[in-house]
């Protein structure tokens, strides 16, 4: 088993700077995602990973060993691409032999480790097949199956559901996880998909602007966004924001007072006068369709049915307001209610770095 | 005609005013006969025997049926003070034209490579000097190249004329193969180097199986150009290496007594054979290719 260690790397093109001070530490067998929105540099550090991107400064350690400057293939890594990347000339089988025949293994090996990742993914049927006669879901079980065959002790994707629909999508996110509790290889994925982050990770890493925002467990990285970057890019929808005063140790929401004291990771009280920013996610607001005193006052604009519930999109105002609740509760676009903003779900930003307080 | 209708597209012409239509059809036929009577006049002449020809009638069909002139071209016209037709200057270009197609290919498909999926230095600089030097009036080569060639001990032999053509083929040839290998997704690289494949395990593996219709599209633009070539055959080739289209011209210009017009067309027709060969099989080929990429970019 393979542990990854980044040591302050820097990525350049020319003179613009694309990574910084990167510090990164995966431990062997950890599923580990990179998330973040296009342009952040993730995909960028994949490439820096696999040795298909020269490093400017710092360390990559895979296995232990410097990896810093040696060739892709000496790695011990595979990678799956978004674009599948498969050799269009040769059938599924000479695709998932080719590394295997390019680093000179002998032929009854190639045969049985190419037999094993088929089944594996049961794409045998399929092996003589060329990848134009595939369908998309197809092909990207080959380009898992060509990294399967490599043996490695580290695996990189590079975004590899992004191409498919919906439906594929999901079956394949199933499969990578059950690919990874078998293999236990160490595994590190990019995308720009929270749902696939959340529900693919160990760990997951949150980046953007060339560094990293955060890094914790998808729990962590829900419960306790460290800023507000993180905490509206994870979730869906995503979380509200509300702009606030501090009073008295609680906080002022256009004109209605919150209790926020409990929340709050310091001990000592803020300052009154202080901006700050609160955040809560549309399924923790509890939603009144009769007049609560303690409820915020707004109007119902959308609903959306969504089967077992409905998102409730409401203003107050200039502010708008998502909330989630049972499918059996009955509101139509116009309708008053109160929402009520439960102290413990309450998330709370400096209105001016956008910092978890 | 409107869009809306997936389908009216297709059936555009069939709505089409009449009168268009036929407007259409009589100006493509009437550039069609125009193109086409000179041909014809070849065709017929090179089977006339001088006695018909002398008669003055042009378009008139031969009386009878005789390979002799087309015999005579190929086996025994004179080209200056040799008689052994056309068919020394055949060999000839066979023997330019191969090796040069072959090379240039190679050179033009590696280079391409090189610039488009390696990140050589000044890579940049490298293919806009190569493609001045394409756009550069070959004419205004001609004096220099024949100084180098002297000087390095090609000039008047085979291998001088075949380097001349890799030269001047290199430019085209490269920017087919660049702006072709600039459509190949770049993960395909990546995968094939995670897998271990260097430069030219890449290159012959995975790169040049999928480029076989730029082959095609090179093949069928260089052999035209070489085969129809002139300048390079007569200045480079010397007497012993002079292509057929030199030896159709001497055939043409330095008859002595009577000019044999039957011969003269027949020659021509042999002479162009090999390119309305090559255009008539893959026509199609070369008018994808050319769309898909020597044109764009």
């Amino acid at each position: 088993m393979t542990g990854v260690q980044l040591r302050n790397l820097g990525i350049r093109y020319g003179q613009v700077e694309v990574l910084k001070g990167i510090d990164l530490d995966i431990p062997p067998s950890e599923f580990i995602v990179l998330l973040g929105p296009s342009g952040c540099g993730k995909s960028t550090l994949l490439n820096a990973i696999a040795g298909l991107q020269d490093v400017a400064e710092g360390q990559i350690l895979i296995g232990g060993h410097d990896m810093t400057n040696v060739e892709p293939k000496n790695r011990g890594i595979a990678m799956v691409f978004q674009s599948y990347a498969l050799y269009p000339r040769m059938s599924v089988r000479g695709n998932l032999s080719f590394g295997l025949k390019v680093a000179g293994t002998a032929k009854p090996e190639i045969e049985k480790r190419v037999a094993n990742a088929a089944r594996m993914l049961q794409i045998e049927p399929l092996l003589d097949r060329r990848p134009s006669e595939l369908s998309g879901g197809q092909r990207q079980r080959v380009a898992i199956g060509r990294a399967v065959v490599r043996d490695a002790g580290v695996f990189l994707f590079d975004e590899p559901l992004s191409n498919l629909d919906a439906q594929l999508r999901s079956d394949l996110r199933v499969e990578i996880k059950r690919l990874h509790q078998r293999l236990k290889s160490t595994m590190i994925y990019v995308t720009h998909d929270q749902i696939e982050a959340m529900t693919l990770a160990d760990r997951i890493v949150v980046m953007k602007d060339r560094i990293i925002q955060q890094q914790g467990t998808p729990d962590e990285i829900y419960n306790k966004p460290a800023n507000t970057f993180v905490a509206r890019f994870v979730g869906s929808p995503a979380m509200n924001f509300l702009d606030a005063a501090v009073e008295g140790g609680d906080v002022i929401v256009d004109g209605k007072a919150v209790r926020i004291a409990s929340t709050l990771s310091s001990q000592s009280p803020l300052a009154d006068g202080r901006k700050v920013i609160v955040g809560i996610r549309p399924e923790a607001l509890l939603l009144h369709t009769e007049e609560a005193a303690f409820g915020l006052e707004v109007e119902v604009d959308v609903v959306e049915p969504m089967g077992a519930e409905k998102l409730v999109w409401c203003k107050r105002g200039s502010i708008g307001i998502s909330a989630k609740t049972p499918a059996s509760v009955t509101l139509k676009p116009g309708d008053k209610a109160w929402l009520g903003l439960p102290e413990e779900s309450l998330h709370i930003f400096d209105a001016d770095s956008g910092k978890r307080i | 005609m409107t869009t809306k209708n997936g389908l009216a597209p297709v059936h555009r012409n069939a709505y089409a005013a009449p009168l268009s239509r036929a407007l259409t059809y009589v100006l493509l036929i009437a550039i069609a006969i125009v193109v086409l009577i000179p041909l014809y006049v070849m065709i017929v002449t090179a089977f006339k025997s001088m006695e018909e020809i002398r008669t003055g009638t042009l378009l008139s069909l031969p009386h009878a049926l005789t390979f002799e002139y087309w015999s005579k071209a190929w086996n025994s016209a004179c080209t200056g003070l040799r008689c052994e037709g056309l068919k020394v200057g055949f060999v000839n270009s066979v023997l330019i034209t191969i090796p040069s197609v072959a090379l240039a290919i190679a050179a033009g498909a590696v280079t391409g490579y090189a610039l488009s999926f390696w990140r050589v230095r000044f890579a940049n600089v490298l293919f806009t000097v190569l493609l001045i030097g394409g756009f550069f009036p070959y004419q205004v080569l001609i004096y220099p190249l024949v100084r180098i060639t002297s000087t390095i001990g090609l000039f008047n032999s085979l291998a001088g004329v075949i380097a001349v053509h890799v030269v001047f083929a290199l430019p085209v040839v490269t920017l087919l193969f660049r702006n072709y290998f600039a459509t190949i997704p770049i993960d395909l690289f990546k995968a094939a180097r995670v897998d271990g494949a260097g430069y030219w395990r890449f290159f012959f593996s995975i790169l040049l199986p999928m480029s076989v219709p730029m082959i095609a599209v090179a093949g069928i633009l260089q052999v035209t150009f070489i085969w129809n070539d002139y300048i390079v055959g007569l200045v480079f080739g010397g007497i012993n290496y002079a292509p057929m289209t030199v030896q159709l011209n001497n055939i043409v210009h330095s008859t002595y007594g009577e000019r044999e017009y039957n011969v003269e067309m027949a020659a021509t027709l042999l002479t162009s054979v090999i390119p309305l060969l090559v255009y008539f099989t893959s026509g199609r080929w070369f008018v994808r290719g050319v769309a898909s990429g020597a044109v764009k970019g």
